[in-house]
Parts: structure tokens; C-alpha cells; sequence
């Protein structure tokens, strides 16, 4: 429990989950007052995530990428920092949601998946295509989760929220979605099958986890390609965006040859 | 031709699309979910009677090898083509048509339009905004006309770029093709074989028409401070009549390539049958211990200082030493499993067994897979479709420049992106604050 990575990744979990309750206390309470507050820890809080990651890989010699500790320390921060660059402006609950997200990633990581840095990293993960396909499939999914999270907002306010208000969730889905799409088809499909030619002899095996990013991109295909031949909005749309996000859930968390965790 | 045009509208709905795609999602989740290539009986048993007997009626137990899972992908590619194709004209038509606008009345219908007075004649109005387009890389194009009702004088300006993103549904669509071509061709013509060796075995591959026996020379196993391996690399000779002898070394991630054949190390395991040796103590006759860790490879003849013989060990009914000592005499001793032999019997030595060490069996996987150039080509057209499809946007700018008197121009103008119409609308205030300088 003192292994500096772990402290950092709770100390940064903690500071995210201040910044959610000091953004609602500025909603509810309308105090302006508070956005410094909740700026500054949100900040505080990348910072530490950041450090977490850094220490991790000094601990274990090596870019953060091999287990599921390690991918879930990489994924939340990744969320993050694509909240930060693209959507901090867009709505703050979805900012709130998509940082309690990260909060249940980096606790549930910690404490259930936690794993020893210097465990090594087996010959087979030993290939630059590790980076390449690990960070670009995580980068993807990490719109997918923004994605998911604005969809799941909408679902629940569908029937109270005005239409101006819908359509700027269901615009950020669909802005989260199409800006993922191509990084995870780049990065889990595409990488993930050339890794998979060098390493086992074959493009593609059937193997669980790759039939799971199989069906994740074909739901997200769906997705887009409903909305850009069909137009498709609204409750149905945020219900595939949903069904993609928890698709990619199971895909992380498939094991079968992906088996390094 | 009535039915091949249903036929081929069939094939080029959207929704059929959509269907088959969802249909093959879950399809394929339940083969995730449902393992894989078991036997019959073991599905009844896990899943019970009835739902046992769905499962193998519907082909559940083996969903990606099956005859109807191959035929839905063929279908669903030759669908998304098909409908690929159909658009492609009116696609070609929307990136490359330049299109001039005369009538005012078109403007207001586009999601971003505007109108400023410039003051500058119309010659050097056109200038401006053909010079403004051109430094944000739009490809500009201007022609001379009337408006439609009064007959008055004016000009047309179109500006474009990007027209590229239409085609990124195509190229999308294109790469499934490659892909299902490159894997037919691959499953069809090629060859996949699994060959596992120890070492100093060999086996023989078809290279070129020849063939070439590979013979398995080294295989090093690295571990870290922790007992765990952290590397290992196979050397392997190519024994080819033409050729001669050649080394190579295989690694995991790092295959060979041999003549149209792709040599891979997937792992190694130990093999319980036949051990790499023994491990065991050596007594004297009078229970004297002489070696307490003394190793003895299966048919590697070492010679061993204290017993004054070249040793080696066999793995018949017992496991058993030969001893062939400096004058020639050979002896066969059985190396007993019980402690209580030792300093038991009546030659000079006992062998009492520690513990067998198993040999390894390197597994290494042969591929021949002619459609690879099809499948790379489909993964690069993928990864362009996707790219060029989502993250760039074909944006026009249409302006229509009426002179007015006193050498000035009224500039009307509006414009429309297929993707990231925010970017676009930001772009376009840009252009519009740009003009406005000049009014």
C-alpha cells in the first residue's frame, strides 16, 4: 500500500473527486466563486495522475502499457487530458460524470488490480507496436468514454432538459465518437493486426478480445454510419454510444491471448 | 432487369447495412462469450439440455469457422461496397464540380452566409477574396454572369478544399474488400503448420519449390533476477541443396523470412516425456558422498574428472548412466530413485536421483500467406478511409460579388462543410472579419 505509484494514483482520485464536488457546489449554489477552486484541484489532480504514470514507469523501467494497473492509470489519464484539450468547455456535468469515471477507474484499479512494477514485461510484449497499439486503443476508447458519458447524460435528462441542452450532449457524442473512431481503428484494429502478424504468424485469430474490439468498432461503425447516411439522433443514438462504451469495457477487461495482466 | 435492380437496391440499403452489420456484432459477441471449438458433450453439460442444443443447432460452438459466419462477412462487404459504389459518382460530383452562384436567394439557405459592402470596384473586390480563400488553401475558381431575374452584371466566386473527406466511405468501404480478398487468399493458398522441436531435432519446409531441413541448433532461455524469463531466442540452420548451410536467429515478434515463408517463435514448453537429463549424487562403495549436484545430459558424453569417465545419460524402463572409462571399459549403471541405495552394492559408484530436468520443446509456427500485400493494403486503406471519412471536411464558400455605384461592391456570400461545422463556421467569421477590414 506504500508503493509511491499506488499513493499517487489515490492522492490524484481524491483531488478529482474535490474538483466534482466543489463543480456541483458551484452549480447548485450558482457561486462562480468556486470555479477557481474546483480549476485548481482538477489541475492538482492531472498533476498528481501525471506523476503517478511517470513514477510507475520509473519503478518499472518501462512505458506504463503491460497490465490492467497499468492500462487503467493510463486510460483515466488519458481521459483527462482529452476532456481537458477538447470538451472543458462544453458542459460541466459532463465534465463531472466523465471525471467520476476516472475516480472509479483509478480506486477500482488500485485496490483490485494493483501490481507488483517490477514485474517485467514478458518477451512477447517486447515490440515497438506495444506503444503504438496500446496508446492509440486507449486514446480512442478514451473518446469513447467522453462519448458515453454525454449519452448517458442525455438518456437521463431526455424527458426534463430543454432541446438546446439535448442537442449540445447529443453534439458531443457524436464529436466524441467521430474524433475516436479512427484513432481506435488505427490503434486497436489496424496496429493491434499487424502486432498480432509478427507476434503469432496471423492478422487476426478469433481470439475473444479481438472479437470484442470487433464488435466495439462495429457499433461505433453503426453508430456513424446511422448518423451520417441516416441522420439518427436522440434517445437512440445515445443508446448505441452507451452499449459501444460498455462493449469496450468487457474489450479491456477480455483476456483469451491477450492473457499479460 | 426489374429484379436485378431490386436486387441491387437490396444490396445498397442502408438499413439492410446496418442490420448485417448488427447482426455479425452479435454474432461475433456471442462467440466471444460462448468458448469456442469445444466438444458437444461439454455444451450440454455447462449450459444445460435445451440451451446446450441451441447453442450447437445454431453453431454457437464453433461461430467463426462456420460456413454462414464466413458467408455473412462476404455479404456484409460486398454490400458496403456495392452501396460505395453507388454514391461514388454523385461523391466525384461533389468534390470536383465547381459550382457558381448568381442568384441571391440560394445564399440564405446555407447554414453560414453573410453580406458586407467592400470599397473597392468589383475587379479589385474579386481580388481580395480570391486572395483571402487562397491563403486559408482553399482552391478558388471565378467566372462572370448575370443574376437571374434583372439581368444585372456580377461575379461568381467558388472556393474549396478538402474535397478529398468525400471519398473517405469509399476508401473505407475499398479496404474491406482488400481485407476479405487478402483473407480468402491467405485461408485458400496459404499454409500454416505448427512444428514443435527440441533442440538438435529438425524438420522440413518446402522453399522455393525445394526442400530445406531446418534443424532447431540453440535455444536460450534468459531469466531476470526473479526467476522470470524475461527473453529467449531459437537458432536454427537451413540445411538447402543449392544454398548450403545458413544460421538464423528466430525471437519472438521477430520472424524469419525464408523464401516466401515466414518462420515464427511462439513459445516453448517443457516436455514431461523426455528430460533434458539428470540431476543426482554420486556415492562411493562405502556410502561416501563424491558429487552431491552432479547433472548428466541425455546422450551428451562429458567427461567427469572425479569418476575418471566420459558419462552419459539414457532414458530407457529406469533412467541409467554409461560410463566409459579412460581404458576403454564401458559400464551401465540404473540411477535409483530410493536414497537408501546409496553405499549400497558392490561396483565403486551409486547414482542416486535428485530430480530429472525436462527438455525444452520449442514451438514454432510456419506461414506461407500469399494475399498479405492485399491485407497490409486493406489495413492502410482502413486507416486512411476512417481518417480522411471523420477528420477532414469538405468546405465551400460561395460569393457574389454586384458592383455598386460609386466603386463599390456588395459582397453576398455563404458556405456549407460536411464535417466539423463548427471549425468551419469559425473559419468562415474569420474570412468574413478578414472582408470586413476592406469595408
Amino acid at each position: 500500500m506504500n508503493s509511491p505509484d499506488l499513493v499517487l494514483a489515490i492522492v490524484s482520485a481524491g483531488a478529482y473527486l474535490l474538483a466534482v464536488l466543489f463543480l456541483g457546489f458551484e452549480t447548485v449554489l450558482s457561486a462562480r466563486s468556486l470555479r477557481p477552486v474546483w480549476t485548481t484541484l482538477l489541475a492538482a489532480g492531472f498533476a498528481v495522475h501525471t506523476a503517478a504514470l511517470i513514477t510507475r514507469s520509473s519503478l518499472s523501467g518501462d512505458v506504463p502499457f503491460t497490465d490492467l494497473f497499468e492500462y487503467t492509470l493510463l486510460f483515466s489519464w488519458a481521459m483527462v487530458l482529452v476532456y481537458l484539450l477538447f470538451f472543458r468547455n462544453r458542459l460541466p456535468a459532463v465534465g463531472s460524470l466523465a471525471m467520476l469515471v476516472v475516480v472509479f477507474l483509478l480506486l477500482g484499479s488500485s485496490f483490485f488490480y494493483y501490481s507488483d512494477p517490477a514485474g517485467g514485461k514478458m518477451p512477447a510484449l517486447k515490440s515497438y507496436w506495444l506503444y503504438i497499439h496500446v496508446s492509440l486503443a486507449a486514446l480512442g476508447e478514451t473518446f469513447f468514454a467522453i462519448g458515453f458519458v454525454a449519452s448517458l447524460i442525455y438518456l437521463v435528462r431526455s424527458r426534463s432538459a430543454d432541446r438546446d441542452s439535448l442537442r449540445s450532449l447529443d453534439q458531443l457524442t457524436y464529436r466524441a465518437v467521430s474524433m475516436g473512431f479512427p484513432i481506435f481503428t488505427a490503434g486497436a484494429m489496424v496496429a493491434g493486426a499487424i502486432w498480432a502478424k509478427q507476434a503469432w504468424g496471423t492478422y487476426w485469430s478469433w481470439d475473444p478480445k479481438e472479437v470484442l474490439s470487433l464488435v466495439v468498432w462495429l457499433v461505433y461503425a453503426v453508430y456513424l454510419h446511422a448518423r451520417l447516411v441516416r441522420g439518427l439522433k436522440g434517445r437512440v443514438a445515445a443508446g448505441i454510444s452507451i452499449a459501444g462504451f460498455l462493449l469496450t469495457v468487457f474489450t479491456i477487461f477480455g483476456r483469451g491471448l491477450h492473457s499479460y495482466g | 432487369m426489374r429484379i436485378l435492380r431490386g436486387a441491387l437496391r437490396f444490396l445498397t440499403s442502408t438499413s439492410v447495412g446496418v442490420a448485417v452489420m448488427a447482426v455479425v456484432a452479435v454474432w461475433s459477441l456471442l462467440g466471444a462469450m460462448i468458448p469456442q471449438g469445444g466438444e458437444p458433450g461439454a455444451y450440454i453439460a455447462a449450459y444445460g439440455g435445451m440451451s446446450g442444443r441451441i447453442i450447437l443447432a445454431l453453431g454457437l460452438n464453433d461461430v467463426f469457422h462456420s460456413d454462414y459466419f464466413a458467408g455473412l462477412l462476404i455479404f456484409l462487404s460486398i454490400m458496403v461496397f456495392a452501396c460505395s459504389l453507388k454514391r461514388l459518382p454523385r461523391k466525384m460530383r461533389l468534390a470536383h464540380s465547381r459550382e457558381f452562384i448568381f442568384d441571391e436567394n440560394r445564399i440564405p439557405r446555407m447554414p453560414n452566409q453573410d453580406e458586407l459592402v467592400l470599397d473597392h470596384d468589383e475587379e479589385e473586390s474579386r481580388l481580395h477574396v480570391v486572395d483571402i480563400c487562397r491563403r486559408r488553401f482553399y482552391s478558388v475558381s471565378h467566372r462572370a454572369g448575370e443574376a437571374p431575374d434583372e439581368g444585372e452584371a456580377r461575379h461568381a466566386v467558388f472556393a474549396a478544399k478538402m474535397g478529398l473527406s468525400r471519398y473517405g466511405s469509399f476508401i473505407l468501404h475499398l479496404s474491406f474488400i482488400f481485407l476479405l480478398a487478402g483473407g480468402i487468399s491467405g485461408t485458400r493458398l496459404g499454409l500454416r503448420y505448427f512444428e514443435e522441436v527440441r533442440v538438435g531435432e529438425d524438420f522440413t519446409l518446402r522453399a522455393g519449390g525445394d526442400q530445406v531441413a531446418v534443424s532447431v541448433e540453440d535455444f536460450i532461455v534468459e531469466f531476470d533476477d526473479r526467476e522470470r524469463v524475461s527473453d529467449y531466442v531459437c537458432e536454427v540452420s537451413f540445411r538447402h541443396e543449392r544454398d548450403g548451410l545458413t544460421w538464423y536467429r528466430i525471437r519472438p515478434n521477430h520472424p524469419l523470412r525464408y523464401v516466401g515463408n515466414e518462420v515464427f517463435l511462439l513459445s516453448f514448453d517443457e516436455d514431461p516425456y523426455v528430460p533434458e537429463g539428470f540431476v543426482m549424487s554420486v556415492y562411493d562403495s562405502a556410502g561416501g558422498i563424491i558429487l552431491p549436484h552432479f547433472f548428466a545430459g541425455m546422450g551428451v558424453g562429458d567427461y567427469v574428472e572425479e569418476l575418471g569417465a566420459t558419462v552419459k545419460a539414457a532414458h530407457g524402463v529406469v533412467p541409467s548412466l554409461t560410463l566409459i572409462f579412460d581404458d576403454g571399459r564401458v559400464e551401465t549403471h540404473i540411477i535409483e530413485r530410493d536414497p537408501s541405495a546409496a553405499g549400497v552394492g558392490d561396483g565403486p559408484y551409486r547414482f542416486v536421483l535428485s530430480y530429472a530436468v525436462p527438455s525444452l520443446a520449442v514451438l514454432l509456427e510456419v506461414v506461407r500467406e500469399p494475399g498479405q500485400g492485399l491485407i497490409i493494403g486493406g489495413l492502410a486503406l482502413l486507416t486512411l478511409g476512417s481518417f480522411v471519412s471523420l477528420y477532414l471536411s469538405h468546405r465551400r464558400i460561395w460569393f457574389i460579388l454586384v458592383p455598386l455605384p460609386g466603386e463599390k461592391t456588395r459582397v453576398v456570400f455563404g458556405g456549407r462543410a460536411n464535417r466539423n461545422r463548427e471549425g468551419f463556421t469559425k473559419e468562415f467569421e474569420s474570412i468574413k472579419d478578414t472582408l470586413d477590414e476592406l469595408s
